[in-house]
């Protein structure tokens, strides 16, 4: 008899700390759809654009070209007896190609090992040299040079 | 009495004792949860009122990488770019299509523009360009001598890329 009984009181309890238990659950729930009231939708995108804009900013601004210093170091590196009908700079083929106009082969000459001497250029080609009627040499050089040290800031 | 006890502690108290296992386990479950969310929301928060706070560097970063197109403000910038730089603005084409491909979380926005005008004008534009709020990359450039009277004067074309978010 008093093993049923205690059973009985043992069964009792538990159902009574299952029914608290319940409880709980429920009111956690209830507190989870609450939050997620809480929530502003607004805000959280605002945010993430934001993140983005930063994340993809720093990865532009390490990639970003800059011309003007390319062509601040062909005009400190160009003779002053050469004179450039057309040029074409490729930031992506890392081409420059000028076609010019100068005096004569010593010129020319001197105008190519100026451009080798400089550690941004990688390679030159030179191409369509020709006397003209007036007695100047026109020309085409291709310069390949490294993107990295010729169109991009260094310092970064 | 002993085998029905034992029946009672079988059909009863084990199944109880059972689905109290199970509370505990989905109470702990959703009492992380809870935790974990409300963390998560107080920290959006504490940051919204950071944001709100430096309202005018978000609209900078804005204008670095927009998150939209913003043609018209592109169309502005070249403008100024080229009037302040002392050339000539001939031709310009803004056009580009949201990629998906592309790698990144970007889309690129293609420009092109003819000028006329002194090689130091483009010099200028270049140094503008490359300081411009909103990032503008300069791919190619073509320059050629324009008309034989005026050995000043020459042609610009030049290509570049503007960026937006995806």
């Amino acid at each position: 008899m008093a093993a049923l009984v205690l059973v009985f009181s043992v069964a009792a309890g538990l159902v009574y700390y299952r029914s608290g238990l319940e409880n709980q659950v429920a009111g956690l729930d209830a507190a989870l759809t609450n939050l997620e009231k809480q929530r502003d939708k607004k805000v959280e995108e605002n945010l993430r654009t934001l993140n983005k804009q930063l994340t993809m900013t720093s990865s532009l601004l390490n990639s970003h070209i800059f011309w003007s210093k390319a062509l601040a170091k062909v005009e400190a590196l160009t003779q002053p007896q050469v004179q450039f009908s057309t040029f074409n700079a490729l930031a992506e083929e890392g081409r420059f190609e000028i076609k010019a106009f100068t005096l004569n082969y010593t010129v020319l000459a001197k105008q190519i090992a100026a451009y080798v001497s400089d550690d941004s250029i990688k390679d030159i080609d030179l191409s369509n040299v020709h006397v003209l009627t007036t007695g100047r040499l026109e020309f085409t050089i291709r310069i390949a040079f490294d993107k990295n040290k010729f169109i991009k800031d260094e310092s970064k | 009495m002993i085998a029905l006890a034992f029946i009672g502690a079988w059909g009863w108290v084990l199944p109880e004792y059972n689905k109290i296992s199970e509370l505990n386990v989905a109470l702990n479950e959703r009492q992380e949860l809870y935790d974990s969310r409300g963390a998560i929301i107080k920290k959006i928060q504490d940051m919204n009122k950071e944001y709100q706070k430096r309202a005018a560097d978000v609209t900078r970063i804005s204008s670095v990488l927009p998150s939209k197109k913003s043609l018209a403000e592109m169309v502005s910038a070249i403008e100024k770019l080229s009037t302040q730089s002392g050339l000539q603005l001939i031709s310009a084409t803004i056009a580009g299509k949201p990629s998906d491909g592309q790698a990144g979380a970007y889309n690129f926005l293609p420009i092109e523009i003819s000028m006329g005008g002194g090689y130091p004008g483009l010099v200028s534009f270049l140094q503008s360009a490359e300081k411009n709020l909103r990032i503008i990359d300069i791919t190619t450039i073509d320059a050629a001598a324009g008309v034989t009277d005026r050995p000043g004067l020459l042609n610009f074309s030049v290509k570049g890329n503007a960026y937006y978010l995806k």
